[in-house]
């Protein structure tokens, strides 16, 4: 029989594992050349809530619905658009070759990008996770340690530690909803970069554009590939094309595997603290093993 | 029927785990156990038992043993006494329902619900001085007929042993039923009886389980309190708890059976 039982029910294991998502956050920054638009995106990254299922045979711990909040989340989009040149007619022939007069000639979009904007999607995307995962006991040999005796590093904040783990069996991102807002925030920034890029031009030359390229806004649709769904294409261009979503992913998976145990506690244990200049008592813990049932975390362990 | 199914937090040791913790506890607070005068602290192989320490204790210049006076000779006022030392050894606990330790049948056995029972080993040793060193000092006694215009007549402690061979031990097995409570935060232990087995007369018997039974509930025990959160193992650094109440279903917080010793705790 283990010298020691540990049991912590569903509800308090939801806690600790509350804690542990809170604390855990990330920004990043990144983006991509897609040939006729560029993306790139600064994210910072939280979790909270989710909900908690222990379950027996095999163990594992279920995290659903944990909400993936970003904030801030921006999206900078560069477009290039094909350069266009437009005018350069001749309105007065020279009866006698050439050409007296000739209408201004324009070129358009000799930049790249021509246009860019950034869409803030701060508080508009809403997505989860939820997850499978084995817990798994861990001995922490704290570099740290070395050198010292176990009561020194104990005083010194240095001890080993037996750690419990999350590690993933299966995980998954959902997008949840993508507000309307997104596609009305979108038109008016096309509106807007139109207006923009043909500003300046005289009535004939916006109407040679609109001849040649048919309408501005539609060709930078066309260009960013954005079809009917706006939710589909900004789900494609962050999780797909820019790889956030794996990223968070990974990310998260990595840190419950292997960076931020769900409870840890000293190696050799201290039972008694320190009294006056006597020495902590500490208590060497061995055969460590977790176990999940239906309704509880279980650890069991002996005292060496 | 789960751990937890009347509670957030469970912790359980059984006797076994526990009596490892006690004697860790031995191993690194040897001072608890040990009690001797200035002359056996500097040299504590002089003393009946052999102390087992883990190297820290060294290591940071902990005491092995706690430094009492020399022992007075009653009605002698010169500078010396007796040494002496006091050790309690072989610690171990046993809870109900009890399987290790055979109590005596003056304590009443078996182990009723809720205790546990304490064996130890109390070892005494006592400095039978030199006859010659003796001899020596009876010739060095003041002249009584000087003695009658001292004015000063209160006893002063000895501040130097009798010399000696070896010490003259004895060792006492002695038995104790206790009961586990929970006190303002703390695991501690509340003697119930107590019994030192094969001494005769009756009284010295008495008397000597008077001494020792306070000893334990004034020194020891004391000291030996464990807080509760660190028999969690440091959960409570993530989570909020407090004591499970006393219900139907949580009779009893610590609870004493099934030879362990569990605490209960709910989320706050």
């Amino acid at each position: 029989m283990s010298h020691v039982n540990l049991a912590v029910s569903e509800a308090a294991f939801g806690k600790l594992v509350d804690k542990l998502t809170e604390n855990i956050s990330f920004s990043k920054t990144d983006g991509g050349d897609f040939g006729p638009f560029t993306a790139s995106y600064s994210a910072g990254v939280r979790f909270e809530g989710g909900d908690i299922d222990l379950k027996d045979s095999p163990d594992e711990v279920v995290i659903n619905e944990l909400d993936v909040i970003y904030d801030p989340l921006s999206l900078t989009v560069g477009i290039d658009i094909p350069e266009i040149c437009v005018g350069g007619f001749c309105i007065i022939p020279n009866p006698f070759g050439g050409c007296i007069l000739r209408a201004p000639r324009i070129c358009l979009f000799e930049g790249d990008p021509d246009a860019s904007f950034t869409l803030d999607l701060g508080g508009l995307i809403e997505s989860e996770i939820s997850g499978g995962f084995n817990v798994v006991a861990r001995y922490f040999n704290n570099p740290d340690h070395a050198g010292l005796t176990d009561h020194q590093a104990h005083e010194q904040d240095k001890a080993n530690e037996w750690q419990f783990f999350l590690d993933p069996r299966w995980l998954d991102l959902d997008i949840i909803d993508i507000s309307d807002t997104v596609g009305n925030i979108l038109d008016g920034i096309i509106d807007a970069i139109v207006d923009d890029l043909l500003g300046g031009l005289p009535g004939w030359a916006k109407d040679a554009i609109r001849f040649v390229l048919g309408g501005l806004a539609d060709l930078i649709r066309g260009i960013l590939d954005i079809g009917d769904d706006i939710d589909e294409w900004l789900s494609d261009l962050l999780g797909v094309s820019l790889g956030l979503f794996d990223f968070i992913l990974t990310f998260i998976a990595d840190k419950l595997a292997n960076e931020n145990p769900v409870f840890s506690f000293e190696d050799p244990y201290p039972m008694l603290p320190t009294s006056g200049n006597l020495i902590p008592v500490l208590l060497p813990i061995r055969n460590v093993n977790p176990d999940i049932t239906n309704v509880e975390f279980v650890m069991t362990a002996d005292v060496g | 029927m789960a751990l937890t199914d009347h509670c957030d937090v469970f912790a359980s040791f059984h006797e076994d785990g526990f009596n490892r913790i006690v004697e860790h506890i031995m191993q690194q607070r040897p001072s608890l156990f040990n009690y001797a005068t200035p002359d056996l602290v500097q040299s504590p192989d002089r003393l009946c038992e052999r102390i087992v320490v883990h190297p820290a204790v060294s290591q940071a210049e902990n005491p092995l043993i706690k430094q009492i006076d020399y022992l007075p000779i009653i009605g002698y006022d010169g500078p010396f006494g007796f040494s002496f030392g006091l050790q309690l050894t072989d610690l171990k606990i046993d809870f109900h329902p009890g399987n290790i330790i055979n109590l005596p049948p003056q304590l009443n056995p078996p182990l009723s619900e809720q205790t546990l029972a304490l064996t130890a080993r109390a070892c005494a040793g006592l400095s039978c001085p030199d006859p010659e060193f003796i001899e020596r000092l009876i010739r060095l006694l003041p002249d009584p007929d000087d003695e009658k215009d001292k004015r000063d007549d209160s006893p002063k402690p000895p501040l130097n042993p009798m010399p000696y061979e070896r010490l003259t031990c004895f060792c006492l097995e002695v038995f104790a039923v206790v009961k586990a409570v929970r006190q303002n935060g703390y695991l501690s232990l509340r003697l119930q009886g107590m019994e030192i087995k094969d001494i005769l007369p009756a009284g010295l018997e008495d008397s000597i389980e008077c001494y020792i039974s306070t000893m334990l509930k004034l020194v020891v025990f004391p000291k030996v309190r464990i807080a509760l959160e660190d028999l969690t193992f440091e959960i409570t650094d993530y989570l909020s708890v407090e004591p499970t109440p006393i219900s139907a279903d949580v009779p009893f917080n610590p609870d004493v059976s099934k030879d362990q010793i569990a605490i209960f705790a709910n989320l706050i």
